[in-house]
């Protein structure tokens, strides 16, 4: 299974059989189940699903800061061969921001409300005693500047109750990527925010890593940005990455149904939007089988109700978790039309 | 900043109309409540003469439209309070030269609870449902629920008594200390003036207890507000991307600290202006001599000019006291701006 997701070059990132649990007295919440994925150097990894899937969890616990009660129990998180996991929290807090470079949700709720943008940047700067006497607030100005803010002086003075969203996710952006991490985590970078500034800040996120050839996981439910910004794609169900692959393949011709249900929910103009049927399971407790049964329009396979699938290659580079195959021609005419159009290559994309 | 001095001056504004209000209250607060002043000076045994005479002498007699005129005028033309009708001193003096002992007592008290009560809260909302935020809880608990004269009392026996750490409860410094020469009127800092260490190391002796029962007493309201605060802030987003930038967990609890700092500046501030009376219990068991303590004794009395400065002081003092707490938290939170 650790082979599953393999990028194509040497990879940067490798989080194998990830397990995250939120136990509590009453009940333990099984968040990610398994997981395994790798990205490569320079490449840009889209992970999509919808909320409560555990992308939210798996991007935590590669950045260590699952909150309470949650926990990693069992995997690997290795970021250039050393594994995250058992890390002390020193060692963690030294790789975070500088090696790893997370941009969150919601750039207003991010930033300190109270303190100067500048003391922002000089706390980050020094948290990782980088940056001399005098440096900091020019390696600050410059990363202002690359991020495009039109007056970094002013903005480093203010507060960020003073900036727009826009401004606040560059900011954000910017505090990410000051100490130059090699890897950056984008957790729906672009939620709250308007739409066409969405598209430029999704624009300048890419932008940024190409030209510094890092590598990036973009969290995200909205597959068109997934169509438009990566290079591979992992599609997670309930804690799994159920199908993983080059993203041109993967939705045009997905594999697994989950999938194929998550891109007929994206609206299309002149047909007739199809919604997912079903609930995603609790949680709580794991079926035997495969997770996503009870909403498959495909189950067939005895295998299905009692034994989880495994990712297995469907393609070159192609992995899904599946059981039946789709060569054996089970499919469902009417979910086939809209799910695996063959104008796929630009519809997703277009918002 | 343009909202900002706007709502200053509109504050401002507001200042007279409250200050009518407090010296209005003062004077309803004592004139119209029953109870005989001339009954209590003259003493069971006295002739209704006797009494009518003495109602003469403290004006009681004329209805109290005439006596809140006089109230009113003598403390504006005269800016006087009045006097005691029993120490016959003005009550202007009698109050500044409590003044100073109960502001120290409150300041440290205070300055206790607050660096007390925000460890507490502190540690329980960062450490929580491990064994520091139990302990801290049940710290609170036990200091909530203790009532304050009854703490003071448990000091005195266990500290003074059983222990002998602390001196014995008899005031600011030993009977037999001559007090250092008045300059502020402020034992401990008037001993800092004189260089009188010995004498210095005396008067913090005596305030120990006190001012750690009105700490520990007080330490509570801000281990809650504490920990209210913080630990919605230790999971809010900021703290997320804080920590996710690589700073070090002391410096995420700063951030996360700069949002409870505002409600705890918040009642510091009301803590401190209700203290000025709420002290009174505490100065009477530690034999303070305070301000409180003679207003309890003053209200026991009916000492009608006593009690009405004391309201009237110690509200202008809230009405101060709120007027900077505004001015702090403006100044403290960017984002405020009273629009």
């Amino acid at each position: 299974m650790t082979a599953a997701a393999a990028p194509a070059t040497a990879s940067l990132l490798e989080v194998s059989d990830l397990r995250v649990q939120f136990r509590s007295r009453r009940r333990t919440v099984h968040a990610v189940n398994g997981v395994s994925f790798a990205i490569g150097e320079g490449e840009t990894v889209g992970l999509v699903g919808e909320t409560g899937c555990g992308k939210s969890a798996t991007v935590r616990a590669i950045i260590g800061l699952l909150k309470s009660p949650g926990r990693v129990t069992a995997g690997a998180v290795r970021l250039e061969g050393t594994d995250l996991v058992g890390l002390q929290p020193r060692q963690l807090r030294q790789i975070r921001g500088a090696r790893i470079g997370f941009v969150p949700q919601n750039p207003f709720g991010a930033l300190n409300p109270v303190l100067r943008i500048e003391r922002q940047f000089r706390n980050v700067i020094r948290a990782h005693g980088r940056g001399r006497r005098g440096e900091i607030r020019s390696t600050a100005l410059d990363m202002l500047d690359a991020v495009g803010i039109a007056d970094p002086e002013r903005v480093l003075r203010g507060y960020a109750h003073e900036l727009s969203g826009g401004m606040a996710q560059r900011v954000v952006i910017a505090l990410a990527m000051i100490l130059n991490p090699r890897l950056v985590v984008a957790d729906e970078p672009t939620t709250g925010l308007d739409l066409t500034i969405q598209r430029q800040i999704l624009d300048l996120i890419r932008d940024l890593a190409e030209t510094e050839g890092r590598s990036m996981l973009l969290v995200t439910h909205d597959v068109g940005v997934v169509a438009q910004y990566c290079s591979r794609v992992l599609v997670m169900y309930a804690g799994q990455v159920v199908e993983a692959g080059p993203v041109r393949r993967v939705l045009t011709d997905p594999a697994h149904p989950y999938t194929e249900a998550l891109l007929a929910a994206v609206p299309r103009r002149g047909e007739r939007l199809v919604g997912a049927q079903g609930t995603v399971p609790t949680l709580l407790e794991l079926p035997p089988g495969c997770f996503y049964y009870d909403r498959c329009q495909y189950r067939s396979d005895p295998r299905c109700a009692t034994e989880a699938p495994s990712l297995r290659e469907v393609g070159p580079e192609h992995w899904a978790a599946v059981h039946y195959d789709k060569g054996a021609g089970i499919r469902l005419p009417a979910a086939s039309a809209s799910a695996a159009p063959s104008d796929a290559d630009s519809a997703p994309g277009d918002m | 900043m343009r909202y900002r001095t706007g709502a200053i001056a509109k504050r401002l504004l507001f200042i007279p109309v409250a200050v009518f209000i407090v010296i209005t209250l003062a004077f309803g607060l004592v004139n119209l409540t029953p109870g005989d002043p001339a009954l209590v000076i003259a003493g069971d045994l006295a002739a209704d003469e006797q009494v009518a005479e003495i109602r003469a002498e403290l004006g009681t007699d004329k209805p109290v439209p005439q006596r809140y005129a006089a109230y009113v005028r003598e403390l504006f033309t005269e800016r006087s309070l009045g006097t005691s009708f029993f120490t016959k001193r003005p009550i202007w003096d009698e109050i500044t030269q409590r003044f100073p002992d109960t502001l120290e007592l409150v300041v440290l008290g205070l300055l206790g609870a607050v660096l007390y009560g925000s460890l507490l809260g502190t540690l329980s909302s960062y450490f929580r449902r491990r064994w520091p935020d139990t302990l801290s809880r049940t710290s609170v608990t036990i200091t909530q629920s203790i009532p304050d004269f009854f703490m003071g009392l448990l000091l005195i026996y266990v500290i003074f008594y059983i222990i002998g750490w602390a001196p014995a409860p008899v005031g600011r410094i030993g009977l037999l200390d001559r007090p250092p020469d008045r300059v502020t009127g402020a034992v401990i800092l008037d001993t800092l003036i004189a260089r009188d260490w010995g004498l210095l190391k005396t008067a913090f002796h005596h305030a120990m207890l006190p001012v750690v029962t009105l700490a520990l007493f007080y330490s509570s309201h801000f281990a809650k507000t504490t920990r209210a605060v913080l630990s919605r802030a230790l999971n809010s987003d900021q703290v997320e991307f804080a920590r996710a930038c690589g700073l070090s967990e002391l410096r995420v609890v700063g951030y996360a600290f700069r949002e409870a700092r505002t409600p705890v500046v918040t009642y510091i501030g009301i803590l401190f202006a209700a203290l000025f009376g709420g002290a009174a219990i505490v100065e009477t068991v530690f034999a303070w001599g305070g301000l409180g303590q003679w207003a309890i004794d003053a209200m026991l009395k009916l000492d009608v000019p006593a009690i009405q400065g004391f309201i009237l002081v110690v509200g202008l003092l809230t009405l101060l006291v709120y007027l900077l707490l505004d001015l702090i938290v403006v100044a403290l939170d960017p984002r405020v701006s009273y629009e």
